[in-house]
């Protein structure tokens, strides 16, 4: 394979592994610090799209203000659920999983109530070419891989380094425990549901800038997350980035030269495959 | 009026009732030791405290304020330090980490004065802050479960089964630090034990607990010399 063919499949591969772990962070976190498998987690990542063109097209924002301000509100509007819904529900995996799909639905529903089932598009921020030693790569690509990975780089040095990333990381292990060292866990929780959905919603307004953006859209990332974390291991963070790459690389490689249907098609094969011979995927730790 | 009152609590899971109705007294600076066999209600009791456990009657109070309904981690607040049963240090954090998640409720300026404190204490857990805790051994471990839980800076001490599964003279050490750091705190310290001989020389109080009640209270040194007590419930 020639080097002008395989720069712009791992650029692409990068790009999607990038989008792919902003969503699928915040999927494998809620479920290894709550317990909750959040089937409502792609429609955070649907609402992020539409906060981001509600900025830009309504408001006429500037795109770096309008793209973080998005994922914000949708993290800050995410808290409405987490009182009412989630937090009652919280470490009770069968019920809340059955509450995040009603969710999922809702949410999906509002969105064709208010916004109509079509596609849209998101208006481009940068559209121009940059050429880098006899390569050429869209400009907003480029922005979008920026972009995740200054979020991804943030996401880890908040969780390794400040007293709220310490609170995290102690409440994943063993909640009872760092509730009775005096860590409040129920705001753990609050700041670790908003942390997901803020994420979700940056992987899903980068998502919708280059694909398409509608009010249904949350299933295809949702999907890609639960492969991730299939992938990785559910409730492990290092399993997200590596299930993020497998998947993000296998795809742009397969999409190439063999098309969708069979990127899809081994995507989902590999999973049964694991699940079947590894349920606990290539870096969690088996249950009990 | 006591630090800690305990006025017929009863724990109950379910249908399933822990503790029949504990009633306890502990005064400032005074340790004492809740001896019993396995499933007695020791720890239930301290959970009880610590607002752990669910409480189905009775009261618990701190200088005579009510804590029933408080999270764990109010209780912490108003001074309660709880070393559980099995350590339960946070395995896949640091020394220094797990330290660390003791001193959510103490004012950040005060950290590092107590860090020291804490270490002066444990100076093997001050050789090795980098070290995993799932990396240490039993003996290390429940020395950082003690140290973790003296962060806060407590003035009730709730130590469960600090003894379990480690070697004799390692129980010896702990025995000697628990001693140590109750007098140059000034806490008061609550001792639940199977091991009801090693917890008796240490406490100056005892409680008998079984099926769930208190049978029998008073100054460690009669009831060990108690020869019905000995036989009934010291198993010697």
């Amino acid at each position: 394979m020639s080097v002008s063919l395989l720069v712009p499949i791992l650029f692409t591969g990068v790009s999607l592994s990038a989008i792919y772990i902003l969503v699928a962070l915040g999927f494998t976190l809620v479920f290894g610090i709550m317990r909750v498998v959040n089937f409502a987690h792609g429609e955070f990542a649907m609402m992020g799209g539409f906060a981001l063109l509600f900025l830009l097209d309504r408001l006429a924002w500037p795109y770096w203000l309008a793209l973080p301000l998005a994922a914000l509100m949708v993290g800050v509007a995410s808290l409405l659920p987490e009182r009412f819904v989630f937090r009652r529900l919280y470490g009770q995996e069968l019920p809340s999983m059955i509450a995040a799909l009603g969710l999922s639905v809702v949410l999906a529903e509002g969105g064709i109530i208010l916004f109509e089932v079509h596609e849209r598009s998101l208006p481009s921020a940068f559209s121009g070419l940059i050429h880098i030693g006899g390569f050429t790569f869209p400009e907003d690509r480029l922005v979008v891989v920026a972009i995740a990975l200054a979020a991804l780089a943030a996401f880890w040095l908040f969780v390794r380094f400040t007293r709220i990333g310490l609170a995290l990381r102690t409440v994943a292990q063993d909640r009872e425990i760092a509730e009775a060292q005096g860590i409040d866990t129920r705001a753990t929780y609050r700041v670790t549901f908003f942390l997901a959905t803020t994420l979700a919603a940056l992987g899903g307004a980068l998502f919708a800038q280059i694909y398409a953006l509608s009010p249904l859209m949350g299933q295809v990332p949702l999907m890609k997350a639960f492969i991730i974390v299939i992938i990785g291991g559910l409730g492990s963070v290092p399993g997200a980035a590596l299930g993020g790459v497998l998947l993000g690389m296998s795809e742009s490689f397969l999409n190439t030269f063999y098309g969708a249907s069979v990127a899809q098609f081994a995507s989902f094969g590999a999973i049964i495959l694991l699940l079947v011979l590894r349920p606990w995927g290539l870096l969690g730790r088996p249950e009990g | 009026m006591s630090l800690l009152e305990l006025d017929d609590v009863e724990v109950r899971y379910g249908s399933v009732r822990a503790t029949h109705g504990i009633s306890l007294r502990v005064e400032e600076a005074e340790t004492v030791a809740l001896v019993g066999s396995n499933g007695a209600g020791k720890s239930s009791t301290l959970k009880a405290i610590m607002g752990m456990a669910p409480v189905a009657r009775g009261g618990v109070r701190l200088d005579g304020v009510p804590l029933n309904g408080l999270r764990p981690s109010q209780v912490v607040r108003r001074g309660v330090g709880y070393s559980p049963e099995g350590r339960r240090v946070f395995p896949m954090l640091s020394v220094l980490d797990n330290l660390r998640t003791g001193a959510f409720t103490l004012p950040r300026a005060r950290f590092t004065a107590r860090l020291e404190q804490v270490y002066a204490y444990f100076p093997r857990l001050k050789e090795r802050p980098g070290q995993l805790a799932g990396s240490l051994s039993g003996g290390e471990q429940q020395m950082l479960a003690i140290a973790r839980a003296l962060m806060s800076c407590p003035r009730l001490f709730l130590l469960d089964e600090p003894s379990l599964g480690l070697a004799p003279v390692i129980v010896q050490r702990i025995g000697e630090l628990i001693t140590e750091i109750q007098r140059s705190e000034g806490l008061a310290v609550i001792l639940a034990e199977q091991n009801a001989l090693w917890a008796m020389r240490l406490a100056q109080r005892t409680a008998v607990i079984d099926l769930g009640r208190i049978q029998l209270e008073g100054p460690s040194e009669q009831l060990r010399h108690n020869e019905d007590v000995r036989r009934a419930y010291l198993g010697t």
